[in-house]
């Protein structure tokens, strides 16, 4: 089985969240716990490994000036900083929405976007705007769109112009959702994934099918039922944000059973509302919602979980066909 | 709003006051156990004429009524009774113009004028919250003036029995900020204070308890449950249920929570000691089974509102959680260990090793006995 490796660089200035972002989908820290964390000293390596057959190699730069001076120094004698921005798939900036330094942030932002344009032009670019906890509802909005353009016309300067932009927090839902969309970015065989997931939702009749990675829960991708019969239910009035809810949810879940020293759970059922939750293998787990499971009968069920179980028991080996 | 057959409450019809001081953490408390603000209601309670002392209906735990007591002030009070002894002095010379008035007549009258007993008729319990990271000895006279009152008000109004049947209940609070030590030095110090001045004040029997609380961590729910249980009379009869489920699910159970779904403040549980992780691990997955049925709510509410709400998960290790709604509001929760499950099976079904099988017979004891619980349950309660 080919392995693949990604390189994600994660960068930012100190104090926006970055540590504490990654700490909390790869080590299974609470928002809570983040305040223990100290400023990065330099560069933190981690390795993680990642439906089985990808690592992500990410690096957690730390922002402090005397750090983002030494990366950013054009010092072509002793090249040993500038591998940083070699080799790059993925550029994860991170922006503090509450910092009284924008123009200094974005100023960074575009020296960064500078060396990546020369080591790794083909680097794909996600911006973070951060903590949008501490900025009221109803001006979450309008300040992301700001901030947004503003951070696109900057990549467009140094020829990236696909760049993401995501609203995030770490006291809520929304940094599965930008970590979601940055992983599922890099996963090789998503469609091997899209595919079997589409196929058992139309067999199966289910409301929908979510796919997760066990370790993060971040999703890897879904289906829903089409608007097949005439009933209200329908993918557009399903609530938006379910998909963060739910890893933030089995997240919380797992960090709860922890106490009990299991490290994670083999299914979580609520039947009469037809959620099942299942392990599927050893990266996987799935979230089925059944339609009408008051007319289906256990044993039905039951049945139809195995056969999901059957047809990922071995995915990663289709894979290299 | 009409009670469905299933809406049945335990039998509680006693008040509790949640009383302290002004920042004390009254509202904090309340807020995180009952997290319901847009039900409260603000009653007034007439006391006499002479004050308004706002209650502050905040939460409803089966048929427990907690009140949430703001800007009660004991010197108020005291002054009150100054100004009534004044009226009466003053009202008793002018009608009879003798000068053998008995002091302890007013005072008597004081303690049965309607108004003012009617704050304490029907508590069962008057929780006091003290803030231990402050100078807690102004709250501790408050308290100890609460309880005279309390007790004088009960001699007052019951002549027949001598037993002074309020439970107080002290939330030493915020114990987050004190160190370990400090903890232990300021609960013995504050136990010592009120010992003493209760036999200052010659008051005996008065059933009075402590617990180290914060709003931050399981205690305040922990001291609200043992607070509640003191007050349901078929507590022993609960528990033997509970104690009999596990029996009869040939000890694969680890533990059994009886539990209130709004407030996870555990109603009752089997005899063995409660581990504080166990019933934080049970209590959280109350929440997750809500946030996971939430979530396709919108499509048609009135539909999924009926359904019971069950729930059961199977970990990676022995260890499985088993949920399931007796009526409303009031849950088990049960921690399964399938370990003991599978030494059950292998003996009952020799060549069965398969730990499915197993898990599903267990299942199927576990929801056998839960109907019987909740058939019984339904009974006594009714
Ligand atoms: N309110 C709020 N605080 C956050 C959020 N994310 C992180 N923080 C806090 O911000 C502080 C700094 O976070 P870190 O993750 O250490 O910052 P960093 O970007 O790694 O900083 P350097 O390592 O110095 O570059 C921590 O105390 C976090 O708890 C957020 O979404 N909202
Ligand atoms: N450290 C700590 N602070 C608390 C706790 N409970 C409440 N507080 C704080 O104490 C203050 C007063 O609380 P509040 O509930 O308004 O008190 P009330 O006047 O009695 O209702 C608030 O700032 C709360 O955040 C606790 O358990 N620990
Ligand atoms: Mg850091």
């Amino acid at each position: 089985m080919e392995q693949t490796k990604a390189k994600l660089l994660l960068m930012g200035r100190s104090g926006s969240g970055k540590s504490s972002m990654r700490s909390i989908i790869f080590s299974n820290y609470s928002a809570f716990d983040t305040r223990r964390l100290g400023a990065t000293i330099d560069i933190e390596h981690s390795h993680l490994k990642f439906l089985g057959n990808m690592t992500l190699n990410l690096w957690d730069c730390g922002g402090q000036d005397i750090f983002m001076d030494s990366y950013l120094q054009d010092n072509n004698e002793t090249n040993s900083k500038n591998h940083i921005f070699q080799m790059v798939q993925v550029l994860i900036h991170v922006f503090d929405v509450e910092s009284d330094e924008v123009l200094k942030d974005i100023e960074i932002f575009s020296m960064v976007l500078q060396k990546l344009r020369n080591s790794s032009p083909n680097c794909k670019i996600f911006v973070l705007i951060h903590k949008m906890d501490l900025v009221q509802i109803n001006k979450r909005d309008n300040l992301f769109n700001i901030m947004m353009s503003k951070l696109k016309e900057t990549c467009s300067m140094y020829g990236f112009d696909d760049v993401k932009g995501f609203p995030t927090s770490i006291w809520d839902e929304s940094l599965y959702k930008a970590w979601s969309s940055i992983v599922g970015s890099m996963i090789p065989t998503i469609d091997v994934y899209r595919k079997k997931v589409k196929k058992i939702t139309e067999l199966m009749n289910l409301k929908e099918f979510i796919l997760f990675e066990k370790t993060t829960f971040l999703v890897v991708c879904s289906s829903a039922e089409k608007n097949n019969d005439n009933e209200y239910v329908t993918v557009d009035n399903m609530d938006p944000k379910r998909f963060e809810k739910i890893s933030n949810v089995l997240k919380t879940y797992k960090q709860s059973i922890y106490k009990l020293k299991a490290n994670n759970f083999q299914e979580l059922q609520i039947p009469e509302h037809g959620i099942y939750i299942i392990n599927l293998n050893d990266n996987l787990m799935g979230f089925i919602n059944i339609n009408k499971p008051e007319w289906m009968n256990n044993n039905l069920i039951e049945k139809n979980l195995q056969k999901v179980k059957l047809m990922f028991s071995n995915i990663e080996q289709d894979n290299t066909d | 709003k009409v009670l469905q057959s299933d809406d049945l409450e335990l039998g509680l019809r006693k008040k509790i006051l949640l009383m302290g001081l002004d920042r004390s953490g009254k509202s904090s408390i309340s807020k995180v156990l009952f997290n319901n603000e847009h039900q409260s209601k603000n009653k007034v309670i007439n006391l006499g004429n002479y004050v308004n002392i706002i209650e502050n209906l905040k939460g409803k735990l089966l048929d427990l009524k907690v009140y949430e007591v703001e800007n009660f002030d004991m010197n108020e009070i005291l002054q009150l009774q100054q100004l009534y002894y004044n009226n009466n002095m003053v009202s008793k010379n002018i009608n009879s113009g003798t000068e053998d008035i008995n002091n302890m007549d007013i005072e008597d009258a004081f303690y049965k004028d309607s108004g003012f007993s009617k704050f304490f008729d029907d508590v069962g319990t008057i929780i006091y919250v003290v803030d231990s990271t402050s100078e807690y000895l102004a709250s501790l006279a408050n308290l100890s003036m609460l309880i005279e009152l309390a007790y004088k008000f009960h001699k007052a109004s019951n002549y027949t029995s001598d037993d002074f049947n309020i439970n107080f209940e002290v939330l030493i609070h915020k114990v987050d900020s004190l160190n370990e030590d400090f903890k232990l030095d300021t609960q013995r110090d504050i136990m010592q204070r009120i010992q003493d001045e209760l036999l200052d004040l010659g008051i005996e029997n008065v059933a009075i308890n402590f617990y180290l609380t914060s709003i931050f961590d399981y205690t305040i729910y922990e001291a609200f449950s043992r607070i509640t249980q003191k007050l349901i009379l078929e507590l022993p009869f609960i528990e033997n249920l509970l104690d009999n489920f596990i029996m009869n699910c040939h000890n694969s159970i680890e533990k059994i929570f009886l539990f209130d779904i709004n407030s996870k403040i555990y109603i009752s549980t089997d005899s063995s000691p409660v581990n504080i992780l166990s019933y934080e691990v049970c209590s959280e997955f109350i929440d997750v089974t809500l946030d996971l049925r939430d979530l396709y709510e919108d499509e048609n509410p009135r539909k999924y509102k009926n359904k019971p709400l069950k729930a059961y998960s199977r970990l990676n290790n022995d260890f499985s959680i088993y949920m399931n709604e007796v009526f409303k509001n009031l849950c088990v929760v049960i921690l399964v260990n399938n370990n003991n499950s599978n030494e059950y099976a292998n003996n009952e079904l020799s060549n069965t090793t398969n730990s499915n099988v197993s898990n599903k017979m267990l299942m199927t004891l576990i929801d056998y006995n839960f109907n019987v619980l909740k058939g019984t349950l339904k009974k006594i309660l009714k």
